[in-house]
């Protein structure tokens, strides 16, 4: 059995990381343990939870059911490329200034995955669309309910632009 | 509301820019130099004795730096009592539930330490095993713990009045049988823990823990390695829920192994793992009698409680003790008894939980409409009857302070249209309401207080140290909310170090609800001390009396002559040259009963103060598929005051998820012969964002006379009474009562063919 | 956290290289689409494979094209589930499947997975979908190559729960697809691809590969796919029901196909039930009542998945009076 190893090139927050990856590491593994980027996180070991949610080309995904060669070539972005200048991210600032976080855990994967629903919109969102965009991370401290206001204020802001 | 400068409003806290960002460290995200991986071997039986295990080729497989089994018990059991102290950390004589921790081992990495585990040998003599609380306690079932007969862990009895009598002056008496299955915390975070033995004889760890102080003791009593060389390091705490206070074999293991290994070791757990082998939430069996007068009122109750505790004790005393505690904190019980029995049984150990006593709080508040549809009473109404006053006292003996209860019931019925809903919705729609109180701390001897310390830098700014624990409820942001409005400061201003074994003082931690109300006391008197300190300087350079100065945007002045400022860095520089350094001390003692104990003498005091809260739930059931759906849920809490509003309105949130959807209508464990089925997060139903209902969170302020600032405790009321809310509103929208949680679309709907049954 | 078994990987950056990869290959292999599935079953050790196969940069087999004259649907395996969803191509021939789409997981597990990956889902069980060392505590069972079913005691065969939700729907369209081996391709009924067996639930041999879906009248029929989960996101089905009649405007269920799902270990037609609907009213409520009897009965879920055996079967009959209900509602709207 080859345990060989892949150069990959892998465009993480607009920088190409050259990393050597065995093909069964995932996405996962390889932002928290080999290039340390530890907002990602590790929660449910199946896919269920959105916990370690990064977008590969602007869209949501589960970084722990990627596996890492196959990221090579695609945009990824992990929490820690929103932030620009030591300034949140808008839809970071509304997560705060909406009391959307509590632990903590879920809320880079849920930044994210707003994020991403925010730059699609036709619109500024509805709560039951952020609801349906977010029905896949698993949040178990806010009831999701200032979760969704934060998304949607900063839906609103955005459409405004 | 009074109007304070920082406190009472609502503003972003001071923990989230980081966890927004991901900066912010869990421990998971921890690495220290030369850090090893470890692994635990858990036993695949649920009830066995261990006649060997052979653990040389585990040993001699390169990268393995050290392997730990029973003979690294320390020959030590821990128990949070001195009367549960039953459990051995790593399994000795035998197992007790599948997923026990029997061996670990600790490699330079993770496919090394999983190999290690597969060269284990482990031989076993298996035992009958018992699984469920009831047939756990039947004559002739298996003895899990062979000093405990009938596997009673602990029996709980409470007799207060004249229980037979108060049922003979009833006018009404109805009995009733309520059940819930066990149930999952959910935490986002996997348990881990990361150890550094050190060698001065010191042992450093980062983990998940909501009481540090704690944790550091259990250790320094397993390991013999004195109170102050146990250093618990403050790391983010991926949620708790009532799950992260108790001590694991994976800190005892972890511990072990690096000392062992000489180096730092970190374990994690799996889903799986952290599912089965920290803790679970007890499935219950409740029996309950209920007499009451024609008007509705409680005369007198009798209460049987079986919760199944797993293999070990826990929190035992407690578990088996709060549900009623609750019910007590809430209504006049003239004459009541309960006898809760806490049984062991082949499955994991059960704990404390957020939503504690699914079966119990929503029975007994079910059965409250029962009785109130039987005399043609409305559910709020008999609430209202029944619900403690300020100034009373509870069954058991505590004096209820600040109370917001009978206004908070009123208050939900209002804004939720409650009279013009209740019983007048088309068919499938329904309301129904739930209500509590619940207390700010349990008793806990030494570990009941706090105290805090507040030091200041020569710039003038200060820092706090608390024993506090923020575990995503926003309890850091409260302690530098209390100290900023003291000392006249911005949040900014202050910084905080909070749950360090190293260098706060001892504190509970966020344990029993009593983080901001005792924590926060104490930090509160911190501050004051300080100010008071800061003003006997600044009054001999600005040559008046101390009493005569008041603080601002960090500057002292006369209260007569704001020209008269001087800046706090001034007077703080003052402090230091004059040998008389400012440094705050504060601590907080709740009046308590010192002389209640959980089993053996459950009367006095309880707690310093007492929160409240009711809560209006309205569900849409398909009356064809018994699917019920929570559309809508309006919440009013006696949180005193609330020191962060966003906050407490979060706290409310999360428990209509939790314990609302979630315990009443999703969550169970499934089970085939001590295996857990559904040990994930696909399987093991959470509610979702597209489950969710609008929420309106409210509150009600009654300036607590014991609370800092008039403040208590702010989470529990949802997820206390939503159980009996949905249950009760799952009545008012089909016309029949699910007496089992969860309420499943199966359950309703066999509970609407029965009923159709008895109509023809 | 589960860690996943050591594997080499080949990526074949075309169909060519796709075929030599896999005949070439002695060793055990598994073809990874979206993984949304396999890579959760690599980390439970379900299988045991030494390689994968990528289709990832097999980018000519990610596509939807409707052609209007023929009124043929085709859909290569690789197309996302998300693409499906914003497909114009879909929306204008066969909209129920962007619909049925959306009750599948979540849309970031919608983004990764594809609608080949769907289509071969294997089957589920308590029993089954554990990790490796959960699985060790029980006898092997039927589908990990041993003698017994943990599920159900007695059983003579392995009976994991068929999980996917877009076969059945695509059943009732009398969906075909093509398989490619290394013998060429060949183009089946989407209803043969299944084998009804829990333990192996499609015939694909070790060298093929599903490559496209094909709808050949995709305009020709009215379908709907309900489905009973816990949860309003996320969850596979614990029943489900698609329905298909030919496109009309009299309010009556013609040439109807009734294909029931996750209560068997394949999707399963059921005509008895279709013949009872056949040129019916929307609104006829004996013969609905006939159908979702039908129905149920063909229904045979047992305890190895959430909810309990006799409400998925009872759901069944319920889904599908659901779906005539709804047809009502949407004459009158």
């Amino acid at each position: 059995m080859s345990t060989k190893k892949f150069e990959v090139r892998l465009n993480i927050n607009g920088e190409l990381e050259k990393i050597a990856v065995s093909a069964n590491e995932t996405l996962r593994e390889v932002l928290r343990e080999r290039l340390e980027l530890t907002g990602t996180k590790a929660a449910c070991d199946d896919g269920s939870c959105g916990a370690c949610t990064v977008l590969i080309n602007g869209r949501p995904a589960r970084s722990c059911l990627t596996l890492a060669v196959e990221a090579e070539g695609e945009k990824i972005t992990t929490i820690e490329g929103l932030a620009q200048d030591n300034q949140l991210h808008p839809v970071q600032q509304a997560f705060v200034d909406h009391h959307a976080i509590q632990c903590g855990f879920c809320s880079p994967g849920m930044i994210l995955t707003g994020l991403a629903a925010i730059r699609e919109q036709q619109a500024e969102l509805s709560r039951n669309e952020i609801r349906e965009a977010i029905s896949g991370n698993q949040c178990r401290c806010t009831g999701y309910a200032k979760i969704v206001d934060a998304i949607q204020a900063a839906s609103k802001m955005k459409s405004e632009e | 509301m009074k109007d304070y400068k920082i406190l009472g409003k609502s503003v972003a806290r001071i923990d989230t820019p980081l966890k927004a960002t991901g900066d912010a460290l869990f421990t998971a995200d921890i690495k220290l130099p030369r850090m090893l991986v470890g692994k635990v071997l858990h036993s695949p039986h649920a009830h066995a004795i261990i006649k060997n295990i052979d653990i040389s080729k585990a040993e001699k497989l390169p990268g393995v730096r050290a392997v730990v089994t029973r003979e690294d018990s320390f020959d030590v059991r821990w128990g949070v009592f001195k009367y549960t102290q039953d459990h051995q950390l790593i399994a000795v004589d035998k197992v007790r539930f599948v997923g026990e921790e029997v061996a670990a081992v600790a490699a330079e990495d993770e496919e090394t330490a999983i190999k290690a585990l597969d060269l284990i040998e482990v031989e076993y003599e298996i035992l009958p095993a018992v699984f469920e609380a009831d047939e756990a306690m039947a004559d002739g079932a298996p003895l899990i713990h062979e000093d405990h007969p009938n596997n009673v862990n602990i029996h709980v009895n409470i007799d207060v009045g004249d229980v037979e009598k108060g049922f003979a002056d009833s006018d009404y008496v109805r009995e009733d049988r309520f059940s819930s299955s066990g149930e999952t915390y959910g935490m986002l975070e996997p348990y881990t823990v990361i150890a550094d033995y050190k060698a001065a004889g010191a042992l450093e760890i980062f983990v998940p823990t909501a009481s540090p102080h704690t944790k550091a003791k259990a250790l320094s009593n397993l390991l013999k390695i004195p109170l102050n060389k146990v250093i618990v390091r403050r790391s983010n705490v991926g949620g708790a829920l009532g799950g992260r206070s108790d001590i694991f074999p994976l800190d005892f293991i972890t511990a072990t192994l690096s000392r062992k290994a000489k180096r730092p070791v970190k374990a994690s757990y799996t889903r799986e793992e952290s599912m089965t082998c920290t803790r679970q939430v007890h499935d219950m069996i409740v029996d309950v009698k209920t007499g009451v007068s024609k008007t509705g009122e409680i005369l007198a109750q009798d209460i049987k409680v079986i919760m199944g505790g797993g293999g070990y004790s826990s929190t035992g005393p407690i578990a088996a003790s709060v549900p009623f505690l609750v019910w007590e904190e809430t209504y006049r019980l003239p004459n009541v008894r309960l006898n809760s029995y806490r049984v062991y049984t082949n499955k994991p150990i059960r704990g404390m939980y957020r939503c504690h006593g699914r079966a119990f709080l929503g029975g007994l508040g079910m059965q409250l409409d029962m009785i109130a549809h039987e005399l043609g009473i409305d559910p709020v109404a008999i609430r209202l009857k029944n619900a403690l006053q300020a100034g009373e006292f509870q069954a058991t003996g505590s004096k209820i302070f600040g109370c917001g209860l009978s206004e908070a019931i009123k208050n939900a019925a209002e804004k939720s249209k409650w009279a013009k809903k209740r019983g007048k919705m088309a068919p499938g729609k329904g309301i129904g309401m739930g209500a509590n109180g619940m207390m700010c701390g349990f008793p806990m001897g030494i570990r009941g207080g706090s105290s805090a310390i507040i030091k200041f830098n020569e710039d003038g700014y200060p820092t706090i140290l608390t024993g506090v624990v923020d575990n995503g409820q926003g309890n850091y942001h409260a302690m530098v909310q209390i100290c900023a409005e003291v000392l006249g400061l911005n949040i900014p201003d202050i910084h905080l170090v909070a749950a360090d074994t190293e260098v706060t003082t001892l504190d509970m931690g966020a344990y029993s609800q009593a983080a901001v109300f005792v924590g926060g006391n104490a930090v509160k008197n911190a501050a004051e001390d300080a100010r008071q300190q800061i003003f006997e300087i600044a009054a001999k350079i600005l040559d008046c009396n101390a009493d005569e100065l008041a603080i601002e945007e960090g500057k002292i002045f006369r209260k007569n002559d704001k020209n008269s400022a001087i800046g706090l860095h001034k007077v703080i520089r003052k402090g230091l040259i004059d040998n008389t350094p400012v440094i705050g001390r504060g601590s907080y003692m709740p009046e308590v009963s010192r002389t209640r104990e959980w089993v053996s003498n459950p009367k006095g005091q309880q707690a310093g103060t007492f929160s409240f809260g009711a809560n209006v739930v309205e569900v849409d059931v398909d009356m064809d598929t018994g699917e019920v759906s929570v559309t809508k849920a309006t919440g009013f809490h006696d949180c005193g005051f609330p020191i962060n509003l966003k906050a407490v309105e979060g706290q409310y949130e999360g428990s209509i998820a939790s314990g609302g959807l979630g315990s009443s209508l999703m969550e169970e464990h499934l089970w085939k012969n001590g295996r857990m089925l559904n040990p994930d997060f696909l399987e093991y139903k959470m509610p979702l964002a597209v489950d969710m209902p609008e929420i309106s969170a409210n509150v009600v302020i009654t300036d607590d006379p014991k609370g800092p600032f008039g403040a208590k405790e702010a989470g529990l009321f949802g997820s206390m009474n939503s159980f009996q809310a949905i249950g009760n509103a799952v009545f008012d929208a089909t016309g029949v009562w699910v007496k089992e949680f969860p309420i499943t679309p199966d359950k309703v709907l066999k509970a609407l063919a029965e009923k159709e049954k008895t109509v023809k | 956290m589960l860690k996943l078994p050591p594997f080499a990987i080949l990526r074949p950056r075309n169909r060519d290289e796709l075929k030599s990869a896999m005949t070439g290959s002695e060793d055990e292999f598994k073809i990874l689409a979206g993984g949304t599935d396999l890579i959760n079953n690599l980390k439970k050790r379900l299988y045991f494979t030494t390689s994968l196969i990528s289709l990832k940069r097999v980018e000519e087999l990610n596509y939807i094209i409707y052609d209007q004259n023929s009124d043929q649907l085709k859909i290569g395996a690789l197309a996302h589930l998300t693409e499906l969803t914003e497909s114009p191509a879909i929306m204008n021939s066969a909209p129920a499947i962007a619909a049925a789409v959306k009750t599948i997981a979540a849309p970031p597990i919608r983004n990764r997975a594809t609608i080949g990956g769907n289509l071969c889902l294997d089957t589920r069980c308590y029993y089954y979908n554990q990790s490796k060392s959960w699985r060790q505590l029980a006898p092997t069972c039927y589908k990990c190559g041993g003698g017994v079913c943990n599920a159900a005691p007695g059983a003579k065969k392995c009976q994991a729960v068929f999980s996917a939700d877009l076969p059945p729907l695509l059943i009732a369209l009398e969906a075909e697809i093509t398989i490619t081996g290394s013998a060429g391709s060949r183009t089946i009924l989407l209803a043969d691809f299944y084998t009804g067996s829990g333990g192996r639930p499609n015939i694909l041999q070790k060298d093929e590969y599903l490559s496209e879906i094909t709808l050949n009248q995709a305009r020709k029929r009215t379908s709907l796919y309900r489905k009973f989960r816990l949860r309003k996101a996320l969850d596979f089905p614990l029943a489900g029901v698609a329905l298909s009649f030919d496109k009309n405007s009299s309010g009556k269920f013609i040439n109807p196909k009734v294909v029931i799902n996750a209560v068997a270990s394949g999707p399963l037609s059921v005509p008895e039930a279709a013949e009872k609907l056949n040129g019916k009213e929307f609104s006829d409520q004996a013969a609905i009542q006939t159908a979702a009897a039908a129905a149920m009965a063909a229904a045979r879920p047992i305890a190895n998945v959430g909810s309990k055996p006799f409400y998925r079967k009872k759901m069944i009959g319920l889904l599908l009076k659901k779906m005539a209900a709804e047809l009502v509602a949407g004459q009158e709207a």
